[in-house]
């Protein structure tokens, strides 16, 4: 679940309108025509926790998942948000530099 | 000196003395010979020798410079030495970029140093030596030399410098230095353009990348600062998350511009969905000063979750580990860390540490406040603890779920947890325990009876009070099986919150009008059904469930004599146009006539069915004997001697005589039957499927029974099962769980077997490709029926023997586990499922599942997991059903309990004590009566106290599972003949015999009022 709410960039407890809403943004962005795989991605996200019930239900039972730790950490890390920073010439020819 | 030093001193010498004859070699070679040997070493890549011969040539050149430097030769030595100089300055610069790359950067930097002093005109170069010179110069000196540069070769018409004023360009941007541009001739397009760049760089330094390019709209694409425009139509792109176009502009940028680098960082991005990922700007550390301008977020998330990773798998607990677990929570979701830290550690509880106490400390101090409901959790979810964890967790959810919403589900859910365990684990004795040791619990549930499976299905009303939108909790309650009045009366409350609860779906209306059904309530499950059929008026399942209900009034009234009332429920039933209950209205409509009259007319019968399909025709007729044989035998409608059944019946070697079919309704149809068959060739093996797949669920309201087996007599009539191809057989085996037909199934499995060892490659005429795995396929004959396949001439796909010796192993251990030792059937499944191809073991796998259904205990724990080793290990017996308390739970006085004695355990006598492999002639008359009489007198008295109630709970469950059994093999409402000859077999079974005898023994009279009738012939005896 916590994978799904970093793919979708909402935090844990976004509402199901909020949920709905992000989605629609983000599918209206990576269509399934020119982003397949983007696109799964967000929609197998977005069924997972789009209803409430299914939220509580992976909080609460999440600890009965049979997986293996280590991909599943990692699965998070690749979760995570980059976004860009807005910098201007001269940082980035110091950064050259450096 | 060691052997080793005296041949290192060897080795050194002879080195030396090579490096001193190669110095005399190039010491002999002339100037012009070591000046093409230095281009032969410089074009081969050998850059450290050419410029050790460019630098003996220069030396040698210079020594021989004449005294008189104005004289020709002077002159011309001079020039070579200077052309000869540029050569050594490309040569170094060469090797300069050799050592950057090798990552060598202070002697790169030495080597640069070098090169810029060994130039004493920079004017000399040629445009590649020049470029490398104004790249190391100060901007000072770049503009001055390039511009001596200028004026000395922009004589020479074809010479491009471009390149040297793109070099200049960027010394311009890097050290904004516009004033030096001064210098340069007017004519020069770079003086042209640079007031109009220099606007533009104040933009591009505050980031403005749009205002920049706006800005330099006048730069032309010859300009030295074409680049410039470019980089800043890239960084525009960029940050509008246009890849095509910043690509595009990067494409365009020279590859040796000083901007290359950031352009290169900048495609990280690309392909990168821009929701998440951009994990190889994490993973990847190159350029990481560049990456952190351009980008925020977590670039140390791996080093942590490597961090992570590696101290868990050492179970190194420690502080180091979870300083590592905060920062990484704290990176993935800084405003929710807790949460992120409890999915961490209930991820890391994967591992099974052996450290377990340690792990749960670290969790405890990891999560505060949250740290008892960790370990709370983790009990009610993993461990034997379940429902004393579980019960206690329940209390604890309002800590870990914040809106009042959230809370009634999670409750709602644990509950649903705890009471689907208890219902798989058929642990109701447990839970009448626990509510009588913690009467809380029974408060808290809002649980009022003792009895173990009222009170889970209390706990479940009460879950579907807290939540009634918990459709699963309904779902569970109508599996577990209502024996008792009590039992039925939640159940229907539960049924009907249900239909309350999803007022718009008519699912739970049919569920409850099956309840009714079940309960001869005709008028209520009539009112549900018409409530149902008002939501959905084109739902096939609300119209058969109706017509099936008009056909249940229907058998009411022929029950009464009322068959003109029957035949009106018909008519009825009929304008359903239901297609599923075609063939059962037509048989219907035929019965009554026939119970009416106590007579049957072969042609009326042959008219009523003269529409339907050959296989429909041998169904209606199956149906119709089924009704006769039960209802007419029973003499509820109307009076059918069972002489003529017993006289009469149909057999191989019996035919009927054309006299008895004149007086005999049962043995026309038997024999219309039986003429029927004799058509066999004409169906498919689908067709054959269908016939003997059971009749859908709802159809038991009507009949006793749902398999018609019996009355196409497999044993006789061998050619059935031959005609069916190996996929649909299996089919019909995993679908049928009647006993009766197992030991034909066998033999037939064993001929099927027989035929592929011998490689028979047997085409059939009718054949499908459908495949394998019917629980995929729904499961009622409608949805096969309407699914026939096109064409009868597809090539029929014969099976693997091992998946038919599968099947045939599985059946023959389902029936004989009271037979034989767990270790042979471990043993002859190791050698069937040894060496699979993994198609054949996904197919073997999936059915094991699917069969598993058919059998209890461990051999069905086997069977669901494909796991047969199991069988050889000691049970587990999760919950001790008999110790007081589960403080011995950890005893290890296993040893102790060798010597079998039932009166000597804790408190008194304990009837399942007994060795669990009775021997397969042990029986209850075996005991000497005076003995049987005592203990009966012993037990009694036991069951009426306190310490008794256990027993009395284990007695209750063993009650529960026997009446499951009765369902499970499909026995309630067959005949006593039949039920008793199946008591015969139930004697022997290993499950049920000692459960049998003890309630025999200690618990007859109560189970009496408890069994229902097929359950007391089975079981008491």
């Amino acid at each position: 679940m916590l994978k799904s709410f970093l793919t979708l960039d909402l935090p844990i407890d976004a509402s199901d309108q909020d949920i709905r809403k992000r989605y629609l943004e983000l599918v209206k962005k990576f269509t399934p025509e020119q982003y397949p795989v983007e696109f799964q991605k967000i929609t197998s996200a977005y069924e997972s926790v789009k209803n409430q019930r299914n939220r509580v239900k992976s909080r609460l039972f999440s600890a009965l998942r049979d997986v293996e730790f280590d991909n599943t950490l990692k699965e998070l890390a690749d979760s995570v948000k980059f976004e860009k920073r807005k910098s201007g010439l001269r940082e980035l020819l110091k950064a050259i530099e450096e | 000196m060691s052997k080793k030093d005296k041949k290192a001193e060897k080795k050194a010498d002879k080195r030396k003395k090579h490096n001193d004859q190669e110095q005399k070699r190039l010491l002999s070679m002339s100037e012009t010979e070591l000046i093409k040997e230095g281009d032969s070493c410089f074009d081969a890549g050998d850059i450290r020798d050419a410029i050790k011969l460019y630098q003996i040539a220069i030396k040698q050149m210079s020594s021989k410079l004449p005294n008189s430097a104005s004289s020709n030769t002077a002159q011309s030595t001079k020039f070579a030495i200077s052309e000869l100089k540029s050569k050594l300055f490309i040569a170094y610069i060469t090797r300069a970029n050799e050592l950057k790359n090798k990552n060598m950067l202070s002697e790169a930097k030495a080597m640069e140093k070098q090169a810029m002093a060994s130039i004493p005109n920079p004017s000399c170069l040629d445009i590649r030596g020049m470029a490398f010179f104004l790249k190391l110069s100060t901007p000072e000196d770049a503009f001055k030399s390039y511009n001596e540069f200028y004026i000395k070769k922009s004589k020479q018409p074809s010479l491009d410098l471009a390149l040297l004023e793109r070099i200049l360009a960027e010394i311009l941007i890097q050290h904004n230095c516009w004033e030096k541009v001064g210098i340069l001739s007017d004519e020069l397009l770079i003086k042209k353009d640079a007031p109009v760049v220099k606007s533009a760089a104040l933009f591009m330094d505050s980031g403005d990348w749009d205002a920049a390019l706006e800005s330099m709209k006048s730069i032309s694409r010859s300009s030295p600062f074409a680049h410039i425009r470019l980089f800043c139509k890239a960084m525009s792109a960029f940050y509008k998350d246009n890849d095509k176009e910043m690509l595009k502009a990067i494409s365009m940028i020279p590859k040796d511009s000083m901007l290359i680098k950031i352009t290169d960082t900048l495609k990280y991005g690309v392909n990168d969905n821009r929701l998440n990922i951009k994990s190889n700007l994490a993973i990847n550390k190159s350029s990481l000063a560049i990456k952190k301008c351009l980008w925020r977020g977590p670039f140390d998330i791996y080093d942590k979750l490597e961090n992570i990773i590696t101290n868990a798998k050492k179970e190194n607990y420690n502080d180091y580990l979870q300083k590592n677990i905060v920062e990484f929570a704290t990176l993935l979701m800084p405003e929710h860390t807790d949460s992120v830290i409890q999915f961490i550690l209930e991820t890391l509880y994967q591992l099974n540490s052996d450290k377990e106490h340690q792990f749960l400390k670290m969790a405890e101090k990891l999560l505060k406040k949250k740290g008892k409901l960790f370990r709370l959790k983790r009990d009610a979810i993993f461990t034997v603890e379940l429902f004393f964890s579980g019960l206690e967790y329940f209390q604890y959810l309002e800590d870990e779920f914040t809106t009042l919403e959230e809370q009634k589900m999670a409750k709602s859910m644990l509950i649903y947890h705890i009471a689907s365990t208890i219902f798989a684990d058929r642990a109701y004795g447990v839970v009448a325990r626990i509510i009588k040791k913690e009467p809380r619990y029974a408060m808290l549930f809002g649980i009022k009876s003792k009895d173990g499976d009222v009170a889970t299905l209390e706990m479940i009303a009460f879950g579907v009070n807290i939540d009634p939108e918990n459709s699963s909790l309904y779902d569970l309650a109508l599996k577990i099986p209502a024996l008792s009045n009590e039992c039925k009366k939640v159940i229907e409350t539960i049924a009907i919150a249900k239909c309350e609860a999803f007022p718009d779906d008519p699912e739970p209306l049919l569920q409850i009008a099956s309840l009714y059904h079940a309960k001869n309530a005709y008028r209520k499950a009539e009112s549900a059904l018409q409530k149902a059929l008002e939501l959905a008026p084109h739902d096939s399942r609300v119209l058969d469930l109706h017509v099936i209900s008009l056909l249940i009034s229907a058998d009411k009234s022929a029950a009464k004599k009322k068959f003109n009332l029957s035949l009106q429920d018909v008519d009825k039933a009929k304008r359903f146009n239901s297609k599923q209950c075609a063939i059962l209205i037509a048989e219907k409509s035929i019965f009554y006539k026939i119970a009416e009259n106590s007579q049957a007319n072969p042609s009326e019968i042959e008219e009523q069915f003269s529409l339907f399909s050959l296989s429909e025709k041998l169904k209606c007729y199956a149906l119709l004997m089924a009704d006769m044989e039960y209802k007419l035998r029973l003499g509820k409608f109307a009076s059918l001697p069972s002489s003529y059944r017993k006289s009469n019946k149909v057999s191989k070697n019996n035919a009927l005589t054309p006299k008895s079919l004149a007086t005999d309704p049962y043995s026309v149809v038997a024999l219309m039957l039986k003429d029927n068959l004799k058509r066999l060739d004409e169906l498919t093996s689908w067709d054959i499927l269908n016939l003997l797949l059971p009749l859908p669920k709802d159809w038991i309201h009507l009949f006793t029974a749902l398999d018609l087996f019996t009355y196409f007599d497999l044993n006789s009539n061998k050619l059935i099962l031959k005609r069916l191809e190996d996929r649909d057989f299996l089919t019909l085996i995993e679908k049928n769980d009647d006993y009766r037909a197992f030991n034909r199934f066998i033999e037939e499995l064993n001929n099927r077997i027989k035929a592929a060892n011998k490689g028979k490659v047997a085409k059939k005429k009718n054949s499908s490709n459908r495949s394998l795995n019917i629980e995929n396929s729904k499961s009622d004959n409608k949805t096969i029926e309407n699914s026939k396949p096109d064409s009868k001439t597809i090539e029929n796909s014969k099976l693997d023997s091992k998946i038919l010796e599968f099947y045939k192993v599985t059946l023959k251990n389902i029936l004989q586990t009271y037979r034989i030792s767990d270790r042979v059937i471990y043993n002859e499944y190791s050698e069937l499922i040894s060496n699979l191809d993994p198609e054949t073991e996904k197919i073997l796998k999936d059915a094991s599942i699917r069969l598993s259904k058919k059998t209890t205990g461990r051999f069905k724990d086997a069977l669901e997991t494909f796991r047969f080793d199991i069988l050889l290990h000691p049970p587990m017996m999760p919950h001790n059903l008999f110790d007081d308390e589960y403080d011995d739970y950890y005893d290890d006085d296993d040893s102790e309990d060798d010597d079998f004695d039932p009166f000597s355990s804790k408190g008194g006598f304990n009837p399942f004590a007994l060795p669990s492999e009775l021997p397969n002639d042990f029986d209850l008359s075996e005991i000497p009566p005076f003995v049987l009489k005592m203990v009966q007198k012993d037990l009694k008295k036991l069951l009426n106290t306190p310490e008794g109630r256990e027993i009395k709970d284990s007695l209750d469950e063993a009650i529960v599972e026997l009446e499951e059994l009765v369902d499970k093999r499909n026995l309630r409402g067959k005949s006593d003949k039949e039920l008793n000859e199946t008591r015969k077999k139930l004697l022997k079974e290993r499950d049920y015999k000692m459960k049998i005898m003890m309630i025999n023994v200690c618990y007859k009279e109560e189970a009496m009022k408890k069994f229902s009738k097929e359950a007391k012939i089975l079981f008491i005896i």
